[in-house]
């Protein structure tokens, strides 16, 4: 019967966490890593409604498209090319690309062997195919790169679209997996080239967006050949019409999670950078990050799911290699490498024998995750008028506290502990109900703010009990009030891990001001509680004012119902 | 789907003020997305005898005719109150082609239909269209029918708010108020019917799950 209990307040949380998320855009939305460090005890099923949620986003904008279907001609059966394309006769089939045939052909006025790639609607492409396709090939057609596969010519011979490009002999990358695990050194050297590549390319604003070993060919020599910007796209082309949004793209096992969420997120050159490493932990570990049984399954686990240390597979793969792969898998795009080119530059230290920053990066990775507030700062905004009315009633009773203190003199009855202690027990007494009440008023009370008051009672609890043993230590009273600095501020650290990484600055100025205290008493100087209370009431006031605003501002976004 | 709130409220204020303008302003740019809720949830039998196009004028005609009614009185938002018309609508299309209390429009499946594309044909140039390499196509095309699937077995009220939140993009206190539940009742739907297409949606314990269900 408990279970049942349990289980359904934990359906009320999830119901609640899951429909805050959903409600908001989705360029609004918290990363999935976000939602599950601040709610650690549903991280699991989060991250699963988390993926379900967006693959059903997905489909949903893919029947959107559906409801008014581009007008276009039907496909006919004949989608057989002529055999000579202008310049061009063709040989035969090499492989098909996401939209076009691969050919391998002759070019007769340079009697050289080249390939040709051929729409694949042939003469029945409809004009936003062409139009997609001349767009294609002038985005490619302009990179000039020892490591990009040149095209020679575009052209149109009876409504059939075409363009030559330099024939690679070799095999593609996929098949050089297919054969087993690289050694680390040969595997970083082939994605350093292809990484140089793609950061030119960037500079130039193409993003190729379908990166995967099979759109890489090896020649002869070893050297690597990107092909295929068959997805490519004009970064400034700003929105493209001619790509719709919320369209899955490219190959699950490479893509990235911003990718594999349709309509989630910017694809941009860290895109890029992530299925760079994807194709870097395939080469060195003989599969890829992510492998599920079936394309569905694979894109449930780019998007949910941590890929395997390539250690863990391989362990002789060298530490820097996994920190560099992991660097460019993260999900969130912005704990990547920032460009192609830093992690090219990282891959070249590592070939040198320098130190990456990887290892290094990692730790402004952490101070960047440490300071970012959770998901469940959103907590607050109930809280900010009750914290900026309890910065009041703790900065007025400190501000008592210290006036009775100083009248010990007059006042025999104040070097007693009982005033303090009645000061602080029934202020509180009185305080406490009706903060709680205030707060049940702005609606239920959730798990997280249960451990808030948890902490907070004990740091209550801590103090009040200062007194009782100040008094068996015959100290005098107010002697070990600097420890209200260090109570306070390990509250705060709480408060910083639970709720925003900002609050380690409060806890910081807390436990500071313990020390302050301390000293300031060993100089006799009496009005340090006074400090201490304005200090602590700032420390209630300022995030208090910050998340009432926040939450008003909320209110006024919502619509009027 | 539905057109911006705040550019609503401004064009209500505006036809408080009698602007003939801005009413139909106002009513046309809720066209499309009236005409995308109905062919969300439009049977595919009704669809080949009614054209949806003919409710979606309807609908416009009776919020012309009821406007000043809403005005005065504004119950729920305004693109709540048209869907709210529209579905009845919709439930009389169904009942006078299908058959009364033989299969009202909430026994369809609107989600089936709604992730189901018409042909093969209309699939290619679907994913032509997406610029999709065979490989994604192959992706998509699984994605599509494991949703399908998946939706077959939920059951209407699950699939209703799958639908409002996915694909007519409510909020959670939006689709509540269609579905005259209180928003934490709502939450709890979707977070069910949400695990529920998780669990079908995963290849390797459908057998399982549809036990349960």
């Amino acid at each position: 019967m408990k279970q049942v209990v349990h289980s359904e307040e934990r359906d009320l949380e999830l119901a609640d966490i899951l429909a805050e998320i959903t409600d908001r855009s989705a360029a609004k939305r918290p990363s999935l890593e976000q939602i599950t460090t601040a709610h650690p005890h549903l991280a699991d099923e989060l991250r699963a409604l988390w993926g379900t949620a967006l693959l059903v986003d997905a489909v949903a904008s893919h029947s959107h498209n559906d409801i008014t279907p581009l007008v276009r001609t039907k496909l006919t059966a004949n989608l057989q090319p002529p055999r000579v394309l202008g310049d061009f006769e063709l040989l035969d089939e090499l492989g098909r690309g996401g939209m076009g045939i691969v050919y391998r052909a002759r070019q007769q006025s340079l009697g050289r062997e080249i390939a040709v790639k051929l729409i694949l609607q042939g003469s029945q492409a409809s004009e936003l195919d062409k139009a997609r396709f001349q767009a294609e090939v002038a985005a490619a057609a302009r990179l000039e790169h020892p490591n990009i596969v040149p095209i020679y010519e575009v052209g149109e011979v009876d409504g059939w679209q075409f363009f030559g490009m330099k024939l690679i002999e070799g095999q593609t990358l996929a098949k050089l997996i297919a054969q087993g695990p690289v050694p680390d050194r040969e595997a970083v050297r082939l994605v350093l080239d292809i990484a140089r590549a793609i950061e030119y390319a960037h500079q130039r604003g193409v993003i190729h967006r379908d990166l995967k070993p099979a759109n890489i060919l090896v020649d002869q020599d070893g050297v690597p050949h990107v092909t295929d910007f068959g997805l490519a796209k004009h970064v400034s082309a700003g929105s493209s019409s001619l790509t719709q949004t919320g369209a899955i793209l490219g190959t699950p096992a490479y893509m990235a999670p911003e990718q594999a969420a349709g309509n989630r997120g910017k694809v941009g050159p860290l895109s890029d950078v992530y299925s760079l490493g994807a194709i870097l932990y395939s080469l060195i570990t003989g599969r890829a990050p992510f492998q599920g049984a079936s394309p569905v399954d694979t894109l449930f686990m780019v998007l949910e799911q941590d890929p395997l240390p390539p250690r863990l597979l391989i362990p002789r793969v060298s530490r820097d290699v996994e920190m560099i792969v992991l660097k460019c898998l993260q999900k969130p795009g912005e704990l990547r490498y920032t460009s192609a080119g830093a992690l090219a530059g990282d891959l070249h230290a590592y070939l040198d024998g320098e130190s990456i920053i990887a290892r290094s990066g990692r730790l402004t990775d952490v101070v960047a995750r440490v300071f970012r507030e959770t998901h469940h700062a959103t907590v607050l905004e109930n809280w900010g008028v009750l914290w900026m009315w309890h910065s009041a009633v703790l900065l007025v009773m400190c501000l008592v506290t210290n006036w009775m203190h100083l009248q010990r003199a007059e006042w025999p009855v104040m070097a007693e502990p009982w005033p303090y202690l009645l000061l602080w027990g029934g202020g509180l007494a009185v305080w406490a109900p009706i903060f709680w009440a205030l707060r049940h008023r702005a609606g239920p009370v959730t798990a997280v703010e249960r451990q808030i008051a948890h902490a907070w009672g004990s740091s209550i609890v801590a103090v009040m009990l200062l007194f009782w043993v100040e008094d068996l230590l015959n100290l005098p009273v107010l002697k070990l009030s600097p420890i209200l600095g260090l109570i306070g501020g390990m509250v705060f650290v709480m408060k910083a891990g639970i709720l925003a990484g900002s609050f380690y600055v409060h806890a910081t100025a807390m436990l500071a001001m313990s020390i302050a205290m301390a000293e300031m008493q060993r100089q006799g100087f009496e009005y340090g509680v006074s400090i201490f209370g304005l200090i602590s009431a700032a420390t209630f006031f300022l995030p208090g004012w910050k998340y009432y605003r926040q939450s008003r501002e909320n209110v006024s976004k919502r619509p009027s119902l | 789907m539905w057109p911006d709130q705040q550019d609503t409220e401004q064009l209500l204020a505006a036809a408080r003020t009698g602007d003939g303008d801005a009413v139909n302003q106002l009513l046309d740019r809720h066209r499309v997305a009236i005409r995308q809720m109905i062919d969300l949830r439009m049977d595919h039998v009704i669809k080949r005898r009614v054209d949806a196009s003919d409710i979606v004028q309807e609908v416009l005609i009776e919020a012309n005719r009821r406007l000043a009614e809403y005005l005065k009185n504004p119950i729920m938002p305004f693109h709540l109150w048209l869907r709210q018309m529209a579905k009845d609508r919709l439930i009389d299309a169904h009942r006078r082609h299908r058959g009364a209390g033989r299969r009202s429009m909430d026994r369809e499946q609107p989600l089936v239909a709604a992730a189901a594309t018409e042909s093969s044909v209309d699939l290619l140039s679907q994913i032509r269209d997406q610029e999709l390499t065979p490989a994604a196509a192959a992706t998509w095309h699984e994605l599509q029918s494991r949703f399908q699937e998946a939706c077959e077995q939920l059951d209407s009220l699950d699939q209703e708010i799958v639908l409002l939140r996915h694909f007519e993009h409510l909020s959670n206190s939006e689709a509540a108020q269609v579905l005259q539940l209180s928003p934490q009742a709502a939450s709890m739907r979707y977070l069910r019917a949400m695990r529920r297409l998780r669990q079908f949606m995963d290849g390797t314990n459908t057998e399982n799950s549809a036990e349960h269900a």
